[in-house]
């Protein structure tokens, strides 16, 4: 992983996968540390930016889904 | 057939050389044109091309000793040399990551053309030289961490048929040294012809763009952010597997040392001018 100006690119390069993600999702991908939830990230982030409770609900699975889809985190 | 040549051309790059022979002076003589520019250092010689005039019309290509291509055309020779050649080059580098990427000098700063086959790079590449950039590539480049300084396979400009209209513009179509037509409307072109003092060996780069040529689209413009340049510059990274961390720092240290764009193109006046100014 290399994190620039708060971006992240992920390279898996077994699987030969290169991942962009923006500010929003690169701090989602930083709290998936295998111990939280994705309820309990909206939450982290939800209290983080009270004024977007909203989006991220809709925005942070979407996020998740996506880093899982191509294989940056896996579930359990 | 004629005599053998001996000694032979050798081709640099990553560290590495391959080495061409031939028996037959016309496809000796192409050949040595069209990598002239090619740096004088040498390296570890990783592969032995020699071809073999069959008939006056038929050859054959053997590698280290081995026959490789059996029965080629004059043109396909050519065109075999420059793909498995390059190929080679990319896949034995270790030292330092290489990018698809042609690269120009202008005024001491270093322009990237980053992009796969058909993006349109060579074709940006040939504008710019006729408008004073010096040539570096049109096809790999490699990037060192510590001096910070590119450099390109200097091989000719590849211009396929699409782009027939630069040298129809610029060269005409009579014959002449450097230039070299093929049948299916691509030509090979020593940059020297498009720009008098058009070489450089190696440059600190300064932009870095991402050209994507698409007919009848509006021209644009975005500046990308390091991370998006990174994001696209990894996916032109051709020998990933030979570096220790599959070149990701090397190449997180390129972005941060230029400024980054996406152009997309149809017309490339337009885009060789924004880039002059840029």
């Amino acid at each position: 992983m290399e994190s620039l100006d708060g971006e992240i690119v992920l390279l898996h390069p077994a699987c030969n996968i290169i991942i962009y993600s923006n500010q929003t999702g690169a701090i989602i991908w930083q709290l998936c540390n295998g111990q939280r939830s994705v309820e309990e990230i909206i939450e982290i982030l939800g209290a983080a930016y009270p004024g977007s409770r909203a989006e991220i609900a809709v925005d942070a699975p979407k996020t998740i889904q996506m880093l899982v889809s191509h294989g940056a985190l896996t579930t359990k | 057939m004629s005599t053998r040549l001996t000694g032979g051309r050798q081709v640099p790059f990553g560290g590495n050389c391959v080495r061409i022979s031939s028996d037959s002076p016309a496809i000796f003589n192409a050949l040595a044109a069209h990598f002239r520019h090619c740096s004088a250092e040498t390296g570890r010689v990783i592969a032995q091309y020699h071809i073999t005039a069959i008939t006056e019309t038929c050859f054959s290509i053997s590698v280290d000793g081995s026959v490789f291509y059996p029965e080629l055309t004059f043109e396909q020779v050519l065109w075999s040399l420059m793909q498995d050649g390059i190929t080679r080059l990319n896949g034995t580098c270790v030292t330092d990551p290489i990018f698809h990427a042609a690269a120009l000098e202008n005024a001491g700063s270093g322009v990237i053309l980053c992009g796969q086959s058909g993006s349109g790079k060579s074709s940006l590449a040939a504008w710019l030289l006729t408008s004073g950039f010096r040539y570096l590539t049109d096809e790999v480049i490699t990037y060192a961490v510590e001096s910070g300084q590119i450099s390109g396979l200097a091989r000719s400009l590849i211009l396929k048929r699409g782009s027939a209209f630069i040298w129809q513009h610029w060269l005409g179509e009579a014959e002449r040294d450097g230039f070299l037509r093929f049948t299916n409307g691509s030509a090979w072109i020593d940059p020297l012809l498009l720009n008098v003092d058009g070489i450089c060996t190696q440059t600190t780069p300064r932009l870095l763009f991402f050209p994507h040529y698409t007919p009848d689209t509006s021209f644009r413009v975005t500046k990308l952010s390091p991370a998006e340049a990174l994001f696209r510059l990894l996916q032109t990274l051709v020998n990933a597997r030979n570096l220790a961390d599959t070149g990701m720092k090397a190449a997180a240290c390129l972005v941060r040392r230029v400024t980054a764009y996406s152009l997309d193109y149809s017309d490339i006046e337009s885009a060789t001018a924004w880039i002059k100014q840029a």
